[in-house]
């Protein structure tokens, strides 16, 4: 099943860049091991809320700079009332309160048992995927998690 | 006024349901921000959208900028100065400004924040707000495991 999956994901690709996207989005799983990794030196002489902020004007600075050229900012003041409703849960939602609640629940148990929660992000995002865009489930989810098994696979090897 | 201890029992659980709902459906806004399925709505570039997300969040996280020992801040600050005493002596205070530390900043943001959430919006543009969700962070533990090992056989860890 996996094989058939794998087979129908490559007809995917190349139609229409998800191999790029799902390689952007393997870097992007290392980058966020990367910055775990650094991160623990700031983290013995910073607060987690001082490293969080820290760290999101420092990248708000460098993607303004990547944002600066070349992109059409006046295409903001076309979005939809709804739209800017997606954008202020991103940056307010996502990026300022789920911290702040992922530190406070830190207080009370361990980083591991916290951690373990996040395994459930992708269930949400599937979910609201199918039920909000009317995403496809089978398919990409199954192209995606033949990829985590094969990567698990390699791992158990290494 | 102490907390029940029921109520203590379900903050934890409470927070972090919110936070995978929060961060779950931060694929899915993402996506429809950037691939709006309804005709004629505008689709945002992922750099224009991680550009504005994240100005919008570093204007309300700017407060708790380690610059000073700040009022704001729950957490003490390094050198646990926080009276105005200790500011008058000591002028603005600038753990930030302190060389090494201000380069980590810097450097973290770029790898956590704008090339991390740069190359998500690209992902997600790309393939879908539910695959992206489970490729990247079905891969975290994978990469965590790879990128320690390598730490340590680097002596960096």
């Amino acid at each position: 099943m996996l094989v058939v999956a794998g087979q129908r994901g490559i007809a995917v690709a190349l139609e229409s860049g998800f191999l790029l996207g799902a390689l952007c989005l393997v870097g992007d799983a290392f980058l966020f091991a990367v910055y775990s990794t650094l991160v623990r030196g700031l983290r013995t002489r910073y607060s987690a809320l001082q490293v969080t902020a820290g760290t999101t004007v420092a990248g708000a600075l460098g993607l303004c700079l990547l944002a600066g050229v070349g992109e059409d900012w006046g295409s903001l003041l076309q979005l939809s009332a709804a739209q800017w409703g997606a954008i202020l849960y991103l940056a307010l939602g996502c990026s300022v309160l789920a911290y702040l609640a992922y530190n406070r629940a830190l207080a009370e148990v361990e980083a591991s048992r916290a951690a373990a929660w996040l395994h459930l992000e992708p269930v949400v995002a599937v979910a609201l995927g199918a039920l909000l865009l009317g995403e496809e489930v089978a398919v990409q989810t199954l192209v995606g998690g033949a990829i985590i098994v094969a990567a698990l696979v390699v791992a158990g090897r290494v | 006024m102490r907390t029940p201890p029921t109520a203590r029992r379900l903050l934890a659980p409470g927070l972090l349901l919110f936070v995978v709902v929060a961060w779950g459906g931060s694929f899915v806004a993402a996506r429809h921000l950037l691939a709006p399925g309804e005709a004629g709505a505008v689709a945002l570039s992922p750099t224009l959208l991680a550009a504005t997300r994240f100005l919008i969040a570093a204007a309300a996280l700017a407060p708790f900028l380690p610059w000073r020992p700040n009022p704001l801040s729950p957490f003490p600050t390094r050198e646990g100065g926080t009276t105005s005493s200790d500011r008058a002596v000591k002028g603005p205070h600038l753990p930030l400004g302190e060389g090494r530390d201000l380069f980590t900043f810097l450097l973290l943001g770029q790898v956590g924040v704008s090339l991390y959430f740069w190359l998500q919006s690209t992902g997600v543009q790309l393939t879908g707000a539910g695959v992206a969700a489970v490729l990247v962070v079905g891969l975290i533990p994978l990469a965590t495991l790879l990128v320690a090992g390598l730490c340590l056989r680097e002596g960096l860890g």
